[in-house]
């Protein structure tokens, strides 16, 4: 009752003419934000910033979490149409470029809208129902904790491989640990790899490795081959038949689940979140033979999860003040400027701000599901414009939008040397995904291990004693050990029977 | 059609015949009036070149958008913009805590158009961590104003049983080596902190590097860590909601927000004073007039009551210091640190 009660005072801040109008700006601006290659949600709000000094304080919440959030629902629509990701869409690069080879562009599009107005109503009722509780959440967890989260999270590298041969992720995933280490170490404040290079003493962008992987080696493949790859030959067909919804609804359904819980981890996010749901789907889902090569559960998953953790990373900040990443801290930032101190709390003391923006966000799904799925047709009309001038265009975002992370031009060097390496990784038959899932793994790993061991004193028990970090280090055993008695039991099955029949892994 | 025919034949076609159509609209004494006008208005502009300021004038802030660096001068924005009459942008270029973006700072013109935002860990500890960050504060910046001086809150979880300062320095005597306390890894102003603490008190504390505050606070909440030297906009709301203790603070007189906190001086650690500060500098060369004048612009800014309040609201100390005050702190600082980093051997490679 006392929910129903604080949502209904919050649609009333949120249905006032100024609010409707910021929430609208927000998401639009969010959509193109996301649409566009390179130019991510954290450069777009630090650059509107200063815009919002002068903008009441809960218009302007409205109108920053609508690019945030509205920016993951554009970034799958790149990501599938292009192969060209942001950090949060990564994985719909591998299934739901597939659908467009596939010519089913439309389905995907379908599918990663609708999974997306699904995972942003399933946060929108944690927000609303668990949020001072779910804040407390990030007290339980403590460095061992996270580096058991994390070892599971690694299992994720064997999902996320595609390909035939399970080597290739593990060999790319330990080239991006390697890669993760680039930089000033937290705990020693060494330097490594960095080669005497100012730019790189903070370690290489996310985005920077992301779009030359992805963008800039699908564009060289696409001047190297002989045929011509127009994804838009053809009429948009949007609407799935009956079975094919069908299939959204329990992957998106995970994919929120899985979003909503990793949103409220510091660190995580929806970078994390498309991992973790891909990884569910491609472990629990009825259709997981095909995913990887087009199926609609890749892009439903990651598209519900990534809506989701963005909605819920709100959680840490509203309800203890602390912000759990680069865009929360930006408003946390906007929130000092106009003289309010966000801290433990902020929900009771400020019940406007909190609960209009929950009410504004369900404003804002309904607008951007109708933006994105009927309306989407039209946006795309942008890629009928021949290759010669649309692969232009594009390089010049990720320029544009590399160099606005740090306002430093080597970083675009650093994009053009990924951009190489890419093309080459492409033509080997390497995939990029393990090897940004271990870019970004890989260093959390290492400082919460040593952070762990600094703190229980070198003792390893520290790891058993605590209850989360041992159930997780036993689920990632439990896991270990089943997958290779699985293996030798395939493997026996297979010497036994005659001729071999490939039943693979 | 005639000339167009002529434009054709000419190498230097269309122009040409642009010329000579103007040549016929306006006859021959506008002409000379025309002449003049224009040079007037040349000179007007180069006369306005001499006046300062006659274009936007640039912020760098070596932190990203929306940190507390970030934050602090776009407060300054609107009170500057209305006093130089020019419109000032803020330009982020973080990195290497702080060392890329004064670097590119200190390698702008000397024209007054560029200035540097400042702090102890950017100009006075970190030359010294990173030899190669490609600058020295004493010979290539010109300070023009100390603007706030903030001290850091040491904060204990509220359910700790440590309640004060000399419960710390007794429990970590019977416990050496055991007692945590963040930092925001190796040569940060925590770990500096800790390390004078260290020395002063003579006990044994363990630094437990983090990044940023955010995890710091987090994981002290949590308990996971003992204490950490806590930059006040983000300790004092913890404090206020009963999640925090503050023990002590680090400045030489109790913080105006928190006056039933000890200074760590009173509470048995003699001599403590350790306050990190932030201002504003214009690269080495810069005219002297200039100077003067971005010095005035800027501490009439600091001055206004809105700013007053932000800085009661951070807990940090007002000072819009002189020229030379602010002169005199870096060097003095940057000598103070120099000494201590090679102790703590912190040196980056």
């Amino acid at each position: 009752m006392e929910i129903l009660h604080n949502l209904a005072f919050g649609f009333e801040h949120a249905l006032t003419l100024q609010n409707l109008m910021y929430c609208a700006i927000g998401c639009a601006v969010g959509t193109l934000v996301g649409l566009l290659p390179g130019l991510g949600p954290l450069s777009t709000i630090s650059l509107l910033l200063p815009m919002t000094y002068s903008i009441p304080t809960d218009g302007a919440l409205i109108m920053l979490a609508g690019i945030y959030y509205g920016a993951q629902y554009g970034d799958s629509v790149s990501a599938i149409t292009m192969k060209i990701p942001h950090a949060s869409s990564i994985v719909a690069c591998i299934d739901g470029y597939q659908m467009t080879r596939k010519g089913k562009t439309g389905l995907a599009l379908f599918s990663a809208g609708v999974s997306s107005f699904i995972g942003g109503t399933v946060a929108i009722v944690v927000l609303s129902t668990l949020a001072p509780a779910l804040g407390e959440i990030a007290f339980l967890f403590g460095p061992s904790d996270y580096c058991a989260l994390i070892l599971l999270g690694f299992l994720c590298v064997g999902f996320v491989t595609t390909g035939g041969h399970m080597i290739n992720g593990l060999a790319m995933a330990l080239v991006g640990v390697l890669l993760g280490s680039i930089g000033t170490d937290v705990n020693s404040g060494a330097r490594r790899f960095t080669l005497d290079l100012a730019f790189l003493a903070d370690g290489i962008g996310l985005i920077s490795i992301a779009l030359g992987c992805f963008a800039i080696a699908e564009i060289a493949r696409n001047l190297d081959s002989r045929s011509e790859f127009t994804p838009f030959s053809g009429r948009i067909q949007l609407i799935p038949s009956w079975t094919e919804f069908k299939r959204i609804i329990p992957s998106a359904l995970r994919g929120s689940a899985v979003g909503s819980f990793l949103g409220l981890l510091p660190g995580g996010g929806p970078t994390l979140a498309q991992f973790g749901a891909y990884a569910l789907e491609k472990r629990f889902s009825k259709h997981r033979a095909e995913i990887g090569s087009g199926a609609i559960e890749g892009v439903a998953g990651q598209a519900a999860a990534d809506e989701a953790a963005a909605r819920t990373s709100f959680i840490p900040l509203m309800s203890i003040g602390i912000p759990e990443n680069a865009v929360m801290a930006l408003m946390l930032a906007a929130f000092i400027v106009k003289g309010i101190q966000p801290g433990p709390n902020m929900i009771g003391q400020h019940p406007e701000l909190f609960w209009g923006l929950v009410a504004s966000m369900w404003i804002g799904n309904c607008f951007l599901l109708v933006l994105n799925v009927p309306m989407v047709r039209y946006l795309l009309s942008v890629f009928k414009i021949p290759y010669s001038v649309l692969f232009p265009c594009i390089l010049f975002f990720c320029c544009i939008g590399t160099f606005s992370v740090n306002n430093n031009l080597d970083d675009i060097y650093i994009t053009a040397a990924f951009g190489l390496v890419g093309y080459v990784f492409l033509r080997l038959g390497l995939e990029p995904a393990p090897l940004i899932l271990g870019f970004i793994l890989g260093p959390m790993l290492e400082e919460n291990f040593r952070r762990a061991l600094v703190i229980s004193r070198g003792s390893f028990s520290i790891f058993v004693t605590r209850p989360i970090s041992a159930s997780l280090l036993a689920i990632t055993a439990a896991f270990f050990v089943w997958q290779i008695s699985a293996y030798a039991r395939q493997a026996l099955a297979r010497r036994a029977s005659l001729p071999a029949t490939h039943k693979g892994l | 059609m005639e000339s167009e025919d002529f434009a054709r034949r000419n190498r230097l076609g269309a122009s040409t015949v642009q010329v000579s159509r103007l040549k016929r609209c306006i006859p021959g004494e506008l002409r000379l009036v025309t002449a003049a006008i224009c040079s007037a208005l040349l000179v007007g502009s180069v006369l306005a070149a001499e006046e300062f300021p006659s274009k936007p004038i640039r912020f760098i802030v070596p932190f990203p958008a929306g940190s507390s660096a970030d934050t602090r001068t776009r407060q300054l924005v609107a009170p500057l913009t209305k006093s130089l009459k020019q419109p000032i942008i803020i330009d982020n270029h973080p990195g290497a805590a702080g060392s890329i973006g004064t670097a590119v700072g200190v390698k702008a013109p000397a024209d007054g158009y560029t200035v540097t935002y400042i702090v102890t860990t950017s100009v006075a500890v970190g030359p010294h961590v990173y030899k190669d960050s490609g600058f020295d504060p004493r010979r290539d910046l010109i300070p023009l104003i100390v603007a706030m001086k903030t001290a850091s809150i040491l904060a204990v979880k509220a359910d700790s049983a440590i309640h004060s300062v000399s419960d710390l320095i007794s429990s970590a005597k019977a416990n050496p080596g055991k007692l945590t306390y963040g930092t925001s890894g190796p040569g940060s102003p925590q770990h500096l902190m800790g390390e004078r603490l260290k020395k002063l008190a003579k006990i044994q504390l363990v630094p437990v590097p983090y990044k940023g505050d955010a995890p710091t606070l987090t994981d002290l909440v949590a308990g996971q860590i003992d204490m950490t030297f806590g930059p006040p906009p983000a300790t004092l709301p913890l404090i206020d909601a009963g999640k925090l203790k503050a023990l002590a603070v680090t400045s030489p007189k109790r913080m105006a927000r928190l006056p039933n906190t000890p200074t760590l001086a009173e509470s048995g650690v003699p001599g403590y004073d350790e306050v990190m500060w932030y201002g504003y500098a214009v690269p080495a060369g810069t005219p002297a007039g200039i100077v003067k004048r971005l010095h005035e612009a800027l501490r009439a800014a600091l001055l206004t009551p809105e700013f007053r309040q932000f800085t009661e609201l951070n807990g940090g100390e007002l000072v819009a210091s002189t020229q030379e005050y602010a002169a005199e702190l870096m060097r003095r600082d940057f000598e103070r640190y120099g000494q201590i980093v090679r102790e703590l051997d912190l040196r980056a490679d």
